[in-house]
């Protein structure tokens, strides 16, 4: 576990500093994307980079608690009752108590913040599906979508994602649904099984899409963008002229025209654009390649993980994090259809990098479990191949340090 | 094994979901190689699009300065109103056909622009696009007008900026500079033979607007120097002076017209340029077009005897007479064969006097008796080479050639009259010039009245420079003529051009005027004065000619010397020429002192925090500043004394509030 990862000594190091250089960059990014309607809106340019900031720190420290805490404790069954309850609450009150933005109710008004259930929704599904399937895993028996665990797994996230999914909002309601499903395949869902979901999953959306004519839009729009450009494509072409005009390496910094009120949602979801305009490719590169790094880190801890459990929500967090990074890119260059997901750490939102920042704590707290217990096994190795004697040495130096 | 799954094969499955999101964020990279690489420069160009309005933005016309830096011509970008009538029309039928909207616009608009509202209605309902409502809008009108749209909602009314010129010395030099007409076209003068280099370049102005319509950048008010500035080498102290002088001349004259010239005799550059009758080129279309002619170059007039000096030093030249030649003067010169009847002006006789004494008392007999002399090859010939019967080349619109006889068929008597600077025609500039010749030693200049042409980048694109033609007369004989108009001032025919303590040559003339039918009248004249000072070592070469002066002193010595002595005088005194027998004169400082300054006006703080707008009136740019204390905001125009302001005096008007005040 405690090898050597790219030039880092070990792959917490790269997840810290991963980690670290997200935060900064996106506290840059936010505050160049907003300063132009948080003056006019808000009167003070630093409107969201401060709340940015605030949720940064605070996301640290959950990070760190999360850390210390770790993650065994969160996959007892009470524990997860506990906060499956509280988040299903949570849903519940945003339907009926939560004010209306965009045509759409996704947050609750704290008053000095406004907190997006959903965005714990993903993280708590997360939790809850390696915790059930991990189990299984552990037991070596193969997942099955009709029985127990696995089963379950797809009814409580079904259960979840319908909450978030009447708000309206399907991008949401997708990863809920989608993580479980992923962490399902990865505990050895049959093939024909996965086809068949396929199958379903695409029917399902498909009808969706078909009846509501505004996501239907979205697809069309998705497809050729430029059929409309002021209309239904406007945030596409904003997005691609956004985008484009970086070239190379951008325009100066805080230059990006987009901020000008043509692309909107452009410190959330659209952050990406902007920063692509203000960096260019080389920016946009780098950006990438730190989530890749990232991920690979994370995927390295998953691979040196021999607790079931703990790989699966290892795994679980990279494509929370890190998957669902990748498709707010491809949405925003136009790969996918506009989706509401965010930017990890990059978007402003603070549920949603207090949730990432939750899950990377949770991550390090498996690696820290698997170190531990690497360590203890080698202890023990050794002390077999000792004699009483050293044995009973080692023990005490054992003791000793412990002490 | 059917149900059993390994931790390992979860990771083997781990492994292939990680590489499709590997190949998907390959996938990423692609697609933003596409857009930000392979398509980066067009997208940059929609962005730049969507943000920026260009419009064809007309820059200012170049400036014209004196040699000091005096400005005599600029421009400022006014706006200009016009209205789009197809727009009125759409909106009018849109509201179900009232018809009124055109009205309605017109009935707000004459009264800020002070038009008839009969004429601002025909413009809104003309079958058009484009109709210009009013041109160059002054910045009180242009800001009432888009208020009254912002107000009123008014639509199709649009501005366009354009560049309107100012003349800051009105009258002063108004035929050297002419005026610019519509379309920021040169329309005479200056202005319209140096208006390629003039008209200011058409650029392309951006304006940024935000998605919400906001606007970011607008370079409306600081267009970068893009205006070339002609420097003359005209002086305005002493055009001053010399339009002052004319100007008194003609009052006591009563001239009809006048034309006077002040020119360096060594280099052509011209000092003073003055033309009567004149104009206002900032209302140049409020006078006729002839008093848009400039006298100077555009004036064909039969010399007199200011001639004299041309046809003796072509005598000297052809060695005909030499300065001490003893010639006989009867007071009248006969030659019925050839229909010659010569007479001198009082009809009296001399007697014996020397080729000298021809010149200084300007004997008509003896003239045509140099002249027939001389024959008409020679006459002609030396007419021409010192620069008569062609342009002089000088930048100026509207210059005439003179009339020549041709020489193939002159007659004796034509040949005589000509020696007396009669039966030809020549311009003042052509006179002066010739005269220069004399004056310098026999050099024939091209005369010139642009100093410089400076681009914006400080770059000197031309330079005026002494352009020499040819060299008609010898070094000698230009001295021998120079002496002999010595004394002309000094004790013959032009005393009354003296000036106390220098030694001035110069030659008086009266030329009768021709009638249409090509008879002299005894009524009409020319009254002419040609001359330059020091006579030993020139520096001002002037010639002064008065159009049919009226009354009984028409005689070039009584009208046209008066002029030369009291603008030279001053000229001199200012130039600190010193006087070869001392003597102090009044200069341009004493002129000065005329123009004194008001004091300061002070500002006063009502209760309610607003300010009451102080009188300026009178002051200079440096007291306004100071006495709006920091707490008015100064938009200066022109430059010197102020002699109207925006708004009102005793207006009240909060803190920082713009003051626009015009100077001259």
């Amino acid at each position: 576990m405690n090898k050597k990862f790219f030039c880092f000594d070990n792959p917490k190091n790269a997840v810290l500093v991963c980690f670290g250089l997200l935060l900064a960059v996106g506290c840059v990014n936010v505050y160049s994307a907003s300063f132009v309607y948080a003056t006019s809106e808000m009167d003070n340019s630093y409107h969201f980079v401060a709340r940015y900031i605030m949720f940064a720190l605070a996301s640290i420290w959950a990070f760190w608690v999360m850390r210390k805490i770790g993650y065994k404790f969160f996959l007892q069954q009470n524990v997860l009752l506990c906060f499956g309850g509280a988040i299903f609450l949570l849903l519940g009150c945003v339907l009926v108590f939560g004010p209306e933005i965009n045509a759409a109710k996704r947050w609750l008004d704290f008053g000095f913040f406004h907190l997006q259930p959903s965005e714990f929704a993903k993280l708590f599904i997360v939790l809850l599906s390696s915790s059930m399937l991990g189990k299984h895993l552990l037991a070596g028996r193969r997942a099955n979508v009709f029985h127990a665990p696995a089963g379950y797994c797809i009814l409580w996230s079904i259960v979840f994602a319908a909450l978030v999914f009447v708000q309206p909002d399907m991008g949401t309601a997708g990863i809920i649904f989608g993580l479980p499903a992923l962490l399902c395949l990865l505990a050895g869902v049959r093939r024909s099984q996965i086809v068949l979901a396929g199958i379903v999953v695409l029917g399902i959306a498909v009808t969706f899409i078909w009846h509501a004519s505004y996501r239907f839009n979205r697809v069309l729009m998705w497809l050729d963008p430029w059929q409309d450009p002021t209309g239904n494509g406007y945030q596409m072409v904003q997005s691609f002229i956004a985008i484009g005009s970086g070239g190379y390496f951008g325009t100066d910094w805080g230059a990006g025209t987009a901020k000008l009120f043509f692309l909107p949602e452009l410190h959330t979801d659209f952050a990406f654009a902007i920063f692509c305009q203000e960096n260019g490719f080389v920016g946009a590169t780098l950006i990438i390649a730190l989530f890749v790094l990232l991920g690979f880190a994370l995927w390295t801890i998953a691979k040196r993980t021999t607790d079931p459990t703990g790989f699966l929500l290892v795994s679980g967090i990279i494509f929370l994090v890190v998957g669902q990074a990748v498709a707010n890119m491809a949405m925003v260059c136009g790969l996918l259809p506009i989706i509401g997901v965010p930017l990890s750490f990059i978007s402003y939102g603070g549920s949603s990098m207090f949730a990432s920042s939750l899950g990377l704590g949770l991550v390090l707290s498996v690696y820290d479990n698997e170190c531990k217990m690497e360590k203890e096994q080698a202890e023990t190795a050794k002390m077999e191949q000792q004699s009483p004697i050293e044995r009973r040495r080692s023990w005490q130096i054992i003791k000793g340090n412990k002490r | 094994m059917r149900w059993s799954f390994t931790l390992t094969e979860s990771k083997k499955r781990l492994r292939i979901v990680m590489t499709f999101v590997l190949l998907f964020i390959g996938a990423i990279l692609l697609r933003l190689m596409y857009l930000q690489l392979w398509r980066g420069s067009d997208f940059a160009k929609d962005a730049e699009r969507q943000l920026a309005y260009s419009n064809n933005q007309g820059n200012p016309r170049g400036h014209i300065l004196d040699r000091n830096g005096d400005e005599l011509a600029v421009s400022i970008m006014c706006e200009s109103l016009y209205v789009d009538p197809s727009q009125i029309f759409k909106l009018e039928k849109k509201d179900a056909g009232d018809g009124n909207l055109a009205q309605f616009t017109a009935e707000i608009l004459a009264p800020i622009l002070h038009m008839q509202e009969k004429d601002v209605w025909n413009k809104c309902t003309q079958n058009s696009s484009f109709v210009w409502i009013k041109r160059t809008l002054n910045p009180d009108e242009s800001r009432q007008v888009r208020e009254a749209i912002k107000k009123y909602k008014l639509n199709g009314l649009h501005f366009i900026p354009e560049s309107k010129r100012f003349y800051t010395k009105k009258r002063i030099a108004a035929q050297v500079l002419g005026f610019v007409g519509m379309d920021d076209r040169g329309g005479s003068g200056l202005e319209l033979s140096l208006d390629r280099e003039l008209r200011g370049a058409i650029s392309k102005q951006k304006v940024y607007y935000d998605a919400r319509g906001g606007e970011i950048i607008s370079d409306l008010n600081n267009i970068k120097d893009t205006v070339p500035t002609v420097y003359l080498t005209l002086d305005m102290k002493m055009q001053y002076t010399l339009e002052r002088a004319i100007d008194e001349a003609m009052a006591e004259t009563k001239a009809v017209g006048a034309a006077a010239i002040l020119m360096d005799p060594y280099t052509g550059e011209i000092l003073a340029m003055v033309s009567r009758p004149t104009f206002d080129p900032n209302h140049y279309e409020d006078y006729k077009d002839t008093d848009w002619q400039n006298k100077c170059i555009g004036y064909n007039y039969e010399p007199g005897s200011v001639f004299k000096p041309i046809v003796g030093s072509a005598a000297l030249q052809c060695r005909v007479v030499k300065p001490d030649d003893k010639m006989m003067d009867k007071g009248y010169y006969r030659d019925a064969e050839n229909e010659i009847n010569i007479e001198n002006w009082n009809k009296k006789g001399r007697g014996e006097v020397t080729f000298s004494e021809v010149i200084k008392y300007s004997i008509n007999t003896c003239m045509a008796e140099i002249g027939l002399k001389l024959g008409e090859n020679n006459l002609v010939g030396f007419t021409e080479a010192f620069g008569f019967g062609k342009t002089t080349g000088i930048e100026l619109d509207g210059e005439e050639e003179g009339i020549l006889h041709d020489r193939q068929n002159m007659y004796k008597a034509d040949i005589a009259v000509m020696s007396l600077g009669q039966g030809i025609e020549v311009t003042p500039l052509q006179m002066l010039r010739a005269i220069c010749a004399i004056a310098n030693g026999g050099d024939l200049l091209r005369p010139y009245i642009v100093k410089k042409i400076v681009a914006p980048n400080g770059e000197v694109t031309r330079e005026g420079k002494r352009h020499v033609i040819s060299r008609p007369i010898s070094r000698d004989v230009a001295n021998q003529m120079r002496r002999m108009m010595e004394e002309v001032v000094e004790s013959g025919g032009g005393q009354a051009a003296g000036i106390k303590g220098y030694r001035i040559a110069g030659k008086t003339g009266t030329a009768q005027k021709l009638t249409k039918k090509g008879d002299y009248i005894d009524t009409k004249h020319i009254a002419s004065f040609v001359g330059f000072v020091p006579a030993n070592a020139p520096q001002y070469a002037m010639l002064v000619m008065l159009d049919e002066p009226q009354g009984k002193d028409f005689y070039g010595a009584q009208v046209a010397s008066p002029v030369f002595r009291n603008t030279l005088q001053q000229i001199l005194a200012a130039k600190g020429v010193q006087p070869q027998t001392g003597e102090v004169l009044k200069g341009f400082d004493e002129i000065g002192k005329l123009v004194v300054q008001r004091k300061i006006p002070k500002l006063i703080e009502e209760a309610d925090g607003r300010l009451r707008v102080p009188d300026f009136t009178g002051i200079d740019m440096r007291a306004c500043t100071e006495a709006m204390q920091g707490k008015l905001k100064l938009k200066p125009y022109g430059s010197g004394l102020a002699y109207k302001q925006l708004p009102k005096p005793n207006t009240l008007v909060p803190e920082d509030e713009l003051i626009e005040v015009w100077f001259k």
